[in-house]
């Protein structure tokens, strides 16, 4: 097992309970994870590791639909990449193996 | 959120049909097209004196029939507090008592509701010097779209004093991002965080 251990793409703590969250639910928008995450993630900071982990590719975001005489900007949507979903089962399993007491 | 601004386009589009042609007129050209007291004097043929006068009485008589039909003072003057940011924020609403701020050359019917802009819909505009169309639309804006989201959100419960507080967290949140999307940001960040601040 740790001969792959290089192999498997890091996952930050808070890029995990990202995934997490999505896998769990689908799709989000950024603000409900940051609600949801009880103080974990940041409302400034959660746009910046969403755009970072949407460029490796683990996940993907869209505009919410809305009628056009909406007020303000639209907000982003963002639910989890097959690729994301392999990552995070394999940074689960490692976690779970390596780290003593490790919950999910 | 979307309860509360059908219900407020409504209110203001029935109260609009009450008032007199005159001021009807001036009402619509000011904030349905964003035209100066200058411009509107031109095309109404009268002295821009005389529009910011009608202008004043229209208001009046405007905020006369809003409470009329249950439109609280408070929810109009939520959308009143003066803006956390440097950037000129054209927003006026029908009940504000100042005198017309000119409009700033926009193009007419650029945004579908001027009746009502929320914060921070020109700060955007202000990152595209620094940062890539791509990451403004996926870093920057959906902060702007959150504050503006909860900043409707809490107008719409009548709750000004939250509303002020979400515009300025939201700013906050904002200029973070900026700092944060530099890979200095980036270094300060993960410092940070080994410390647990952040």
């Amino acid at each position: 097992m740790l001969d792959n251990f290089e192999s498997i793409p890091r996952l930050s703590a808070k890029e995990a309970l990202i995934l997490q969250m999505l896998i769990a639910s689908g799709e989000m928008y950024g603000l409900q994870m940051v609600e949801e995450s009880e103080g974990n993630l940041k409302r400034g900071t959660v746009y910046v590791t969403l755009n970072r982990m949407e460029d490796k590719g683990y996940l993907s975001s869209r505009q919410e639909d809305r009628r056009s005489e909406a007020i303000g900007l639209p907000r982003r949507l963002y639910r989890p990449k097959a690729h994301g979903v392999r990552v995070y089962g394999a940074w689960e399993r490692l976690a779970t193996e390596l780290i003593p007491g490790f919950v999910k | 959120m979307s309860d509360y601004t059908d219900h407020f386009k409504e209110t203001i589009s029935t109260a609009l049909r009450e008032l007199s042609p005159e001021h009807r007129e001036v009402i619509e050209l000011t904030y349905f097209s964003e035209q100066t007291s200058s411009d509107i004097a031109a095309v109404l043929g009268i002295s821009p004196q005389t529009v910011r006068m009608r202008l004043f009485h229209a208001r009046r008589r405007l905020r006369r029939i809003l409470e009329q039909e249950g439109v609280t003072r408070s929810m109009l003057e939520s959308s009143e507090i003066p803006p956390a940011n440097p950037l000129p924020e054209p927003g006026p609403t029908p009940q504000e008592e100042s005198p017309l701020s000119d409009s700033q050359g926009s193009p007419p019917h650029r945004s579908p509701s001027p009746l009502h802009k929320p914060p921070g819909h020109q700060i955007g505009r202000f990152v595209t010097f620094f940062y890539s169309e791509r990451t403004k639309a996926r870093v920057f804006d959906p902060i702007i779209a959150d504050l503006q989201h909860e900043y409707i959100e809490a107008l719409g419960k009548g709750e000004k004093w939250k509303a002020g507080w979400v515009r300025v967290r939201g700013y906050w949140g904002f200029w973070k991002a900026v700092g944060l999307q530099t890979v200095i940001g980036q270094i300060v960040g993960r410092i940070l965080g080994l410390f647990k601040i952040n």
